[in-house]
């Protein structure tokens, strides 16, 4: 059938056609997925599987037009970044802690920082079936290309007198977040052309173990969940319109 | 057969174009735990993924520790060697041999005189690296913890610190610390030239501490977990950063 050729479509395109597949246009663009870190831990996480609008998720959690793919766009990956965010991060929680005994270390996620899922997992990253990135630690080794919040505090609060048996001291207000610095962001270079419509996969896996949540006197799946995410950097290749 | 007739074959019906290669950043790493009563030595990339780390037996590498699918080699890929960086860190809380409570985070490596971060500390400030290729050494660096930082990490604004009455730990307010290498990516150790690693070239990379073992982390007093028995866990790692470069598909 001479309708279905290449050449009618083409002329139909150019002719009819909303989009003008003769010239292009690259803008600096950001996909995102976050998924939910469950407090029991896990052995594999997923990203770029769900699209805006699914069940629980909105356009906070993944700007993905199509789950799998970038669908009709093409994508210049230049860095991958990985982020973690809690809506409530509630540091007084630590301070409040003051005098229970034996459960400090889940009142502040600085906790999960310095000897929780921030200090292990690995990252890979393939497209088709073929692995393209594989990162160890990626909370650390790919941090985010923004700037995690400030946090400023007096070191002042409450202290007891010295304390007796089972009972805690606490000293200061723990803030610790994945690097500010720029330079530490992972770049991809070179960069990789991620085409329309390729599927590609991204995940986050514990295989050697699930590492549940430290600070779970503060995390909540339900109402104050912790967010996870993979962030891809780059430029994106479309047609004129 | 001949080698004419195999690369005919594996021009019309090989799953990998020979002639075209693709350059791809990668990483080329192993994580290795230390031995708890002290060593004079760790060797890297030379358990792949599904063996036991010699340190704990009981302990089987995955991707999380290594992806070296191959004793000593990096098999049938190119590696352009481009940043040598070192990890020491304690293991995760979760994959601790022991129990450490809720409380332990703030209080548990610190608040002992001599504790864990003290020797932590000592294990980051002493070493030899050196790096053999085909049994032709390349690179023999000292104190790697320290000229090859992971250039990775955390950024630490504030800690805090938590005590109990108990009369055996010694720490006083303000005292919660942490030891830990250079986290700026900046300060990663460059190789200038880049160093290519040809395909099923042999491997030989340890650490060495020469003037004598690491410090024991077996000490049962070491920590103020709530065990009797602490064995705190130490992982020390050595990543390649650099080019992975193979046939296209």
């Amino acid at each position: 059938m001479g309708f279905q050729s290449e050449s009618i479509i083409s002329a139909a395109s150019q002719k009819f056609g909303v989009i003008d597949y003769t010239r292009w246009q690259a803008i600096r663009w950001q996909w995102y997925s976050y998924v939910t870190y469950p407090t029991a831990g896990v052995g594999e996480l997923n990203f770029f599987g769900q699209v805006a609008g699914q069940t629980g998720v909105t356009l906070q959690d993944t700007n993905l037009p199509k789950a799998g793919s970038f669908g009709q766009t093409h994508f210049q990956l230049k860095s991958i970044s990985t982020d973690i965010q809690l809506g409530n991060n509630n540091v007084d929680g630590f301070t409040l802690a003051n005098g229970i005994a034996n459960t400090i270390d889940t009142f502040a996620l600085a906790s999960d920082f310095l000897n929780g899922f921030v200090q292990a997992g690995v990252l890979e990253f393939s497209v088709g079936a073929r692995p393209f990135a594989t990162i160890p630690k990626p909370f650390q080794y790919a941090p985010p290309p923004g700037s995690p919040n400030d946090y400023d505090n007096s070191y002042a609060n409450q202290i007891t007198a010295v304390p007796t048996a089972a009972t805690s001291q606490v000293v200061g207000l723990p803030w610790i977040t994945q690097t500010k610095m720029r330079n530490n962001v992972y770049f991809v270079d070179p960069n990789i052309l991620i085409e329309a419509e390729q599927q590609f996969n991204v995940k986050i896996s514990y295989p050697s173990g699930a590492i549940p949540v430290i600070a779970s006197g503060l995390v909540n799946d339900s109402t104050n969940p912790l967010k996870i995410g993979v962030i891809f950097d780059g430029l994106l290749l479309r047609p004129v319109q | 057969m001949s080698p004419e007739i195999l690369d005919s074959l594996q021009k019309r019906f090989g799953s990998a174009d020979f002639s075209r290669y693709q350059v791809v950043r990668g990483q080329k790493y192993d994580f290795c735990r230390l031995l708890v009563s002290g060593t004079n030595s760790v060797s890297f990339f030379s358990n792949p993924i599904g063996s036991s780390d010699p340190a704990a037996p009981t302990v089987f590498k995955t991707l999380e520790q290594t992806n070296l699918v191959k004793n000593a080699s990096f098999g049938q890929e190119y590696f352009a060697l481009t940043q040598i960086r070192c990890y020491a860190n304690f293991v995760p809380q979760a994959r601790q041999s022991f129990t450490p409570g809720s409380n332990f985070v703030y209080r548990g490596y610190t608040a002992l005189a001599d504790s864990a971060m003290e020797r932590l500390q000592t294990v980051l400030n002493t070493g030899v690296l050196e790096i053999k290729f085909a049994q032709k050494l390349y690179y023999q660096i000292a104190r790697p913890f320290v000229q090859c930082p992971p250039g990775f990490g955390i950024d630490v604004q504030s800690l805090a610190s938590s005590r109990t009455g108990n009369a055996g730990e010694t720490q006083v307010s303000d005292t919660n610390w942490l030891v830990r290498p250079d986290n700026r990516a900046v300060s990663v150790y460059n190789i200038d030239p880049i160093q290519i690693i040809e395909p099923e070239i042999q491997i030989q990379a340890a650490i060495n501490f020469p003037n004598g073992n690491t410090p024991s982390f077996s000490d049962v007093t070491l920590t103020t977990a709530n065990s009797a028995t602490n064995s705190t866990s130490v992982e020390l790692g050595l990543i390649f950063d650099g080019y992975v470069i193979r046939p296209s598909q």
